[in-house]
């Protein structure tokens, strides 16, 4: 047998040990289990958030099909000739609820949901800026799939979550399904109804110096409506939980044990349900109006109920400016 | 790069390439989902890395070496050995080069194995083998050289048997 032959039949025959390879269903399960690992020790980094813009779409190779509309999209202020897309399509019910970016500028995101961020069904629009050394293109173990004329690729991850990637320039776009089937077509759908808008940077005027800046740290509005958008920023402390810094319209819905808190009376509650929902520790304060949370999602549940000093600390050192207008909440395409 | 977005895009990847080294997908699974919640602990400096996916994959590639050196054998099991056929047994049945040469993959050596798998499934240099593996450039085509000698013997055992019929 020929050399060329030879290789041939021994990538072909690879390639199809490869096609045996199991479903990742199982290591994703146990996955988002997070181990529990050692608490953080808050120290005096100042959170960006505050006024900081990203780009929801960092490039500009992919043309206009749509005069520009007047809707979000976050970017850095160093990239000024950013572009960014919105979907001209959704299924129906589906309205816009989140808008998001990493504080770093490294992504940005917008979410839609028919029923709420954590029920029902969902479709997670993202942009991430490609660091040097990223693939640029499909990684050749997905099927291929094209976009609007550009590359990508789709990932069928389990029966509720899909998910559909493209490149555009030095930007990789990605579309994330929950709960929706067939998601391929709605996806692709959605995919070729972006349009290009104009810049239109997502301001928070939220920041925190107790409040730990880590790669994985995110800003944001959320809400059903207009007129009850929560303003937010969340920094993922080393894997042992999550603290999440909102400025929200009403009160938080249950009750809490009184305690000193920025000259006044704030409210702790502490939680050891297993209920995934629920915040494991929430200390929250009146602002006038508008109240102040700050609420720790311990990965390890039993570490629940220690960190009122250190939650203390960051909502003491909040400043909180008005909430931006947010008059895509709730809204359809 | 998430960790979570990390994953829905590379496991399956990590899977398959796992899938080819291990020539079974109950071990590939156990060894990527050890590498992937070694992974998740450690994602604030993997995630900061150039290529997190070239790291990871490495990972699985050392898991996959330290996992064969711990069995101490090189141990195929039944079900895959079932995958692949009774070569030498069936005389009589039409014989699948790609079956022989599946066979004889899960034979070889594990260094051997990675570098083949390496070459011909991720399309490396022989420079990258080399740094994935931690040996030199000369080792690789060592074992490289090596590993295509003894799955050409094999494929040539099946032809005398093809041509005895």
């Amino acid at each position: 047998m020929r050399t060329d032959d030879f290789e041939n039949l021994l990538r072909e025959a690879l390639e199809h040990q490869a096609a045996q390879a199991p479903s990742g269903v199982r290591v994703l399960a146990r996955a988002t289990r997070r181990p529990r690992r050692r608490w953080w020790l808050p120290v005096g980094i100042t959170v960006a958030a505050a006024l900081v813009t990203v780009a929801l779409l960092p490039t500009g190779e992919m043309r206009p099909t749509v005069e520009p509309a007047a809707t979000v999209g976050v970017t850095v202020t160093a990239e000024p000739q950013r572009l960014t897309w919105e979907p001209t399509w959704m299924p129906p019910n589906m309205v816009e609820r989140d808008r998001s970016a990493a504080t770093n500028g490294s992504w940005a995101a917008s979410t839609w949901a028919n029923v709420s961020l954590t029920s029902g069904q969902k479709i997670v629009f993202m942009v991430n800026r490609l660091k040097p050394g990223e693939p640029t293109g499909p990684d050749g173990f997905r099927e291929k799939v094209e976009v609007s004329g550009y590359a990508g690729q789709w990932h069928e991850n389990d029966s509720k979550t899909n998910m559909l990637v493209w490149w555009v320039g030095s930007s990789r776009l990605t579309l994330t399904s929950y709960s929706i089937s067939p998601a391929r077509p709605v996806l692709l759908r959605v995919a070729e109804s972006l349009r290009y808008v104009p810049e239109q940077p997502l301001k928070i005027p939220l920041s925190s110096p107790e409040l730990p800046t880590t790669a994985e740290s995110k800003f944001g509005i959320t809400g059903d409506s207009p007129g009850k958008a929560t303003m937010y920023t969340e920094s993922i402390l080393d894997g042992e939980g999550t603290v999440r810094v909102e400025v929200r319209p009403d009160e938080p819905d249950f009750s809490g044990a009184k305690v000193p808190l920025r000259g006044g009376d704030g409210r702790w509650r502490v939680t050891s349900s297993p209920r995934g929902a629920e915040p494991n520790e929430v200390l929250w304060f009146d602002l006038g109006g508008r109240w102040l949370t700050v609420t720790y999602y311990a990965y390890d549940r039993t570490k629940s109920g220690q960190h009122l000093a250190a939650l203390t600390r960051i909502a003491e050192s909040v400043t909180a400016g008005p909430t931006p207008s947010a008059p895509w909440l709730g809204k359809t395409p | 790069m998430t960790f979570d977005e990390f994953l829905a895009q590379r496991l399956d990847g990590l899977l398959r390439y796992a899938t080819t080294l291990t020539c079974d997908p109950h071990q590939a699974q156990d060894i990527v989902q050890e590498v992937v919640l070694r992974a998740q602990q450690r994602w604030s400096r993997i995630g900061k890395t150039e290529q997190p996916a070239a790291y990871v994959t490495r990972m699985v590639t050392n898991e996959f070496l330290s996992w064969r050196r711990r069995c101490r054998e090189l141990v195929v099991t039944p079900s895959a050995m079932d995958a692949f056929g009774a070569v030498q047994a069936d005389l009589t049945g039409q014989v699948d080069d790609r079956a022989v040469l599946l066979a004889g993959i899960a034979r070889l050596p594990r260094k051997q194995r990675a570098a083949v798998v390496l070459r011909y499934y991720l399309n490396r240099t022989d420079e990258q083998i080399a740094e994935e593996l931690g040996c030199s450039t000369g080792t690789v085509r060592s074992h490289v050289s090596r590993a295509v000698a003894a799955l050409r013997v094999e494929l040539a055992s099946v032809e005398r048997v093809r041509e005895a019929l």
